[in-house]
């Protein structure tokens, strides 16, 4: 069986801390790649940059992505993402602090599977984090992958 | 003489002057009708015979005696004759009262019988009696003529007025006839009796009494005028009166262009005496504008009639008068022209007029053609007038402008509430004046305005008259908009970034409780405890002012929103979140409003969770939503029996941030009152409250003002 990888796109450092420590406590094992900006978020995907050779075949199972972001922010991340045939299709769920009305409609007009506002609450944050897992992880199925090459 | 005598005397003398006075009076009750005229002659022949009784009975003999009888003669001739023509025109019969061979016929008979009495062939002689001398018929066939011929035409008269009066549909004229016709009839068996029966027997008990009988059907006659009107008015008489006394002037004109009558109108207005003008050349006093010579006397008697045209006519000062000049031609049946018939009116008035409402018509035109802001009406949904200012403000011209509905130039989203304010006021309810609104130009585009709306009448129906300002390239609008713009942005980070080092705080004191408990004692851990609590309270006074700052700004859309469905909704949220309390909502049924759905939606979020909130501390607790009629507006309530508080502080219920409750009673960031206040205030309408500690309180508020 595939060893089913995240990729959390997150530039804050506690943050980044506070959502693995959240995935930790939801018993969640699956490796997580963090990308620290846009940039390299993309990178890993399209195996460009400091992810240039990078095994394409091995897809993340689940991408965790913030909005505000250095050089290229999320919802570019996303554009691009959805633009490739081959992550067209990728479960993303964009999880950030803000629930502005043109952020939902932003993400969700670029096909953002699902938008998380990360609770203040600590508790209620690991609490959303399990059920994301629980949800994408074990419980959807995701799209057959593509043989391109 | 006998007191008996004069005691007759007096009788007959009485009788001639009452018939005097009464003729005099008929006469000038209307001078001009053959009606009037004839009944005063009628009345003459009886005054006549009453003269002549007055002299003939009291003579020494008889020879004086039958000359005052012969002059008698001339009245009791002609009285059957005379009262019969005054019947044919009363009752209609003017043609045959003015045909020439009857009236020849008439006056030969009266002629003839007259010249019989003085031949005496009539009355013969005389036979003294107490009260006088009493007159003796001849014999042979004369007398009997005599009465066949006074029969015949009395009898007639009451044949004429009993049709007359029978044909009539008006009960004025039925009464009228049963007086003429009852009277005579009393006269005629009286004075018949008096001076025909009793001297043809030789019996002088009476002297001949007919003519004072007679006295009764002048009471008639003189009763019917004053009562009835009779012989008053003829249309005749009315239309003389009638052109004497109109306010137009009135010139009468003959063949030869020479004026032969005016009116008083025309007296007066031109400033002449009557025979000043007659003769006068009617060129003389009237001037065709335009053309040197004016329209010569010979056209208009042939046909060139002149209709309701503008004229001067000239005063005998020489000042112009203006008039609207008519002309006819009068023609005789044959189609002669006998004269020319002219009508003016004087329009003085009237131009005067005309000028003060040209000049106030220029006035006003030009004030809306250069005002800056759109001005326009608009009636039957439909624009009916526009300025160029309004028209290009659309993107129309000021042509294509009209007739457009209004509804259509409202953006969708202010329409419905635009137009039932149009309604409503229309229906004279108080609705604001003034307010924004967002118009669509032809090419779809929207136009922030300022429109202010006036009820006004126009073309005789109501209609709506708006005056519209153009905002868009208002210093305030771009100032507002520039506003708007740096608050949105600064939401958005507020909403991102002022979050995030409050999550940093609470999850790493939580790391710290959950990785380092042990060696924390319990006050290191109610710390840790404390700075979680209260960066989640900041969180959500973020969450809360941006909730307040995003109502302010969120554009509005204006719909029918069910609020029965919301509240239920909300309540049943409620109960979810603590199933183990007893509350009872009472939520009203099909309770709904106009307005902006997700706005309204967080006004009855807030007030149904703040009722939830504050009788948290009762044991059981009744919520109760409903809408109650003020004036004609709906007032909708939250009503709970909670905590309520003290009205001594409701001045402070709806600022921000400003709590009556400690946060240890009942939570809360006091944002709610003041998002609530101002989504209301956004509607248009009002929010205000009542309460009373421990015994509840309830949350009033209305839509629109």
């Amino acid at each position: 069986m595939e060893k089913k990888v995240i990729l959390l796109v997150e530039d804050n450092p506690d943050d980044v801390d506070l959502t693995l420590r959240a995935l930790k406590k939801g018993n969640i094992v699956n490796e997580v790649v963090v990308a620290r900006d846009g940039v390299e978020a993309l990178d890993y995907l399209f195996g460009t940059g400091i992810h240039a050779g990078r095994d394409l075949d091995l897809m993340p199972a689940l991408v965790l992505l913030d909005l505000k972001l250095p050089k290229t922010d999320g919802l570019e991340v996303l554009r691009r993402l959805r633009a490739d045939t081959r992550t067209k299709f990728l479960p993303v769920v964009v999880l950030t602090s803000s629930k502005e009305e043109q952020d939902l409609l932003n993400s969700y007009e670029l096909a953002a599977n699902s938008y998380i506002r990360k609770p203040v609450d600590f508790l209620q944050f690991t609490d959303a984090v399990k059920q994301l897992e629980l949800y994408w992880l074990l419980l959807n199925e995701p799209a057959p992958r593509r043989r391109t090459r | 003489m006998t007191a008996l005598q004069v005691f007759t005397i007096s009788l007959y003398f009485l009788a001639f002057v009452l018939y005097v006075l009464l003729g005099s009076y008929i006469i000038y009750k209307n001078p001009a009708a053959l009606v009037n005229r004839l009944c005063a002659l009628a009345i003459a022949s009886f005054a006549i015979w009453a003269l002549g009784d007055v002299f003939f009975r009291p003579m020494a003999s008889p020879s004086p005696s039958m000359l005052w009888q012969n002059i008698a003669s001339v009245g009791w001739c002609s009285f059957p004759a005379t009262v019969f023509w005054f019947y044919l025109a009363l009752t209609g019969h003017e043609r045959v009262a003015r045909n020439p061979l009857a009236i020849i016929a008439g006056v030969a008979i009266v002629a003839f019988f007259i010249s019989q009495q003085w031949r005496g062939s009539l009355v013969s002689g005389f036979a003294i009696a107490p009260f006088g001398w009493v007159h003796v018929w001849a014999s042979g066939y004369i007398p009997i003529l005599f009465y066949v011929y006074y029969f015949v035409l009395v009898l007639g008269c009451f044949y004429l007025v009993v049709r007359y009066g029978s044909r009539s549909q008006s009960l004025r004229r039925k009464r009228q006839a049963r007086l003429l016709t009852v009277t005579p009839l009393v006269c005629l068996a009286l004075g018949s009796v008096t001076d025909v029966v009793l001297p043809r027997l030789h019996v002088t008990l009476l002297p001949s009494l007919a003519v004072v009988f007679v006295l009764l059907w002048g009471a008639a006659l003189a009763r019917a005028i004053t009562r009835y009107g009779l012989m008053s008015l003829t249309p005749a008489a009315a239309a003389e009166n009638i052109l004497s006394t109109m306010n137009d002037l009135l010139v009468l004109v003959d063949t030869q262009g020479k004026i032969v009558h005016a009116n008083r109108a025309a007296l007066a207005l031109l400033g002449y005496q009557e025979e000043e003008l007659r003769d006068k050349e009617l060129s003389s006093i009237v001037s065709w504008p335009g053309s040197a010579t004016p329209l010569s006397f010979p056209e208009l008697l042939n046909g060139g009639a002149v209709h309701n045209q503008e004229l001067t006519m000239s005063t005998n000062g020489g000042a112009p008068l203006p008039v609207l000049l008519s002309t006819s031609v009068m023609k005789t049946e044959e189609g002669e022209p006998v004269g020319v018939v002219t009508v003016a009116h004087d329009i003085r008035d009237y131009q005067e007029i005309q000028r003060a409402l040209r000049e106030s018509e220029q006035k006003y035109r030009s004030l809306v053609d250069h005002a800056l802001v759109g001005i326009g009406i608009h009636q039957g949904g439909k624009v009916v007038f526009a300025n160029a200012e309004l028209a290009s403000l659309l993107g129309y011209t000021v042509e294509e402008s009209l007739g457009l509905p209004i509804a259509d130039r409202i953006h969708p989203d202010d329409r419905n509430l635009v137009m039932a304010r149009a309604r409503r006021r229309q229906a004279g309810s108080t609705e604001p004046e003034t307010y924004e609104i967002r118009l669509l130009r032809k090419d779809g585009s929207a136009v922030h305005a300022l429109i202010s709306n006036a009820v006004i009448e126009y073309e005789g129906r109501p209609a709506t008259l708006m005056t519209i300002a153009d905002l868009t390239d208002s210093k305030t609008r771009v100032e507002l908009e520039q506003t708007n713009k740096e608050l949105e942005s600064f939401s958005y980070s507020v909403s991102h970034d002022l979050r995030a080092p409050l999550r940093s705080i609470d999850g790493f004191s939580q790391a710290l409780v959950e990785d380092y408990g042990d060696t924390l004692d319990a006050q290191a851990r109610d710390y840790l405890y404390r700075v979680r609590a209260a960066s989640q309270h900041m969180a959500q006074l973020i969450d809360d002012l941006l909730m307040l700052s995003r109502v302010t700004r969120a554009e509005m859309w204006c719909e029918p929103v069910d609020l029965t469905t919301v509240a239920e909704t909300i309540a049943a949220d409620l109960k979810a979140t603590e199933p183990g309390r007893s509350v009872d909502f009472t939520i009203a049924e099909g309770v709904s409003a106009q307005g902006d759905a997700a706005l309204l939606e967080i006004v009855l979020q807030n007030l149904l969770s703040n009722a939830w909130k504050f009788t948290a501390k009762h044991p059981r607790a009744t919520i109760e939503f409903g809408v109650a009629e003020h004036g004609a507006r709906p007032v909708y309530f939250v009503r709970d029996d909670g905590a309520g508080f003290d009205m001594a502080y409701v001045g402070r219920l709806f600022a921000p941030f400003q709590r009556l409750h400690t946060s240890a009673e009942f939570g809360g960031t006091g944002v709610g009152l003041a998002t609530v206040q101002r989504i209301i205030h956004r509607h248009g309408g009002d929010v205000w409250a009542e309460a009373q500690v421990e015994k509840g309180a309830t949350f009033y508020f209305t839509l629109e003002p």
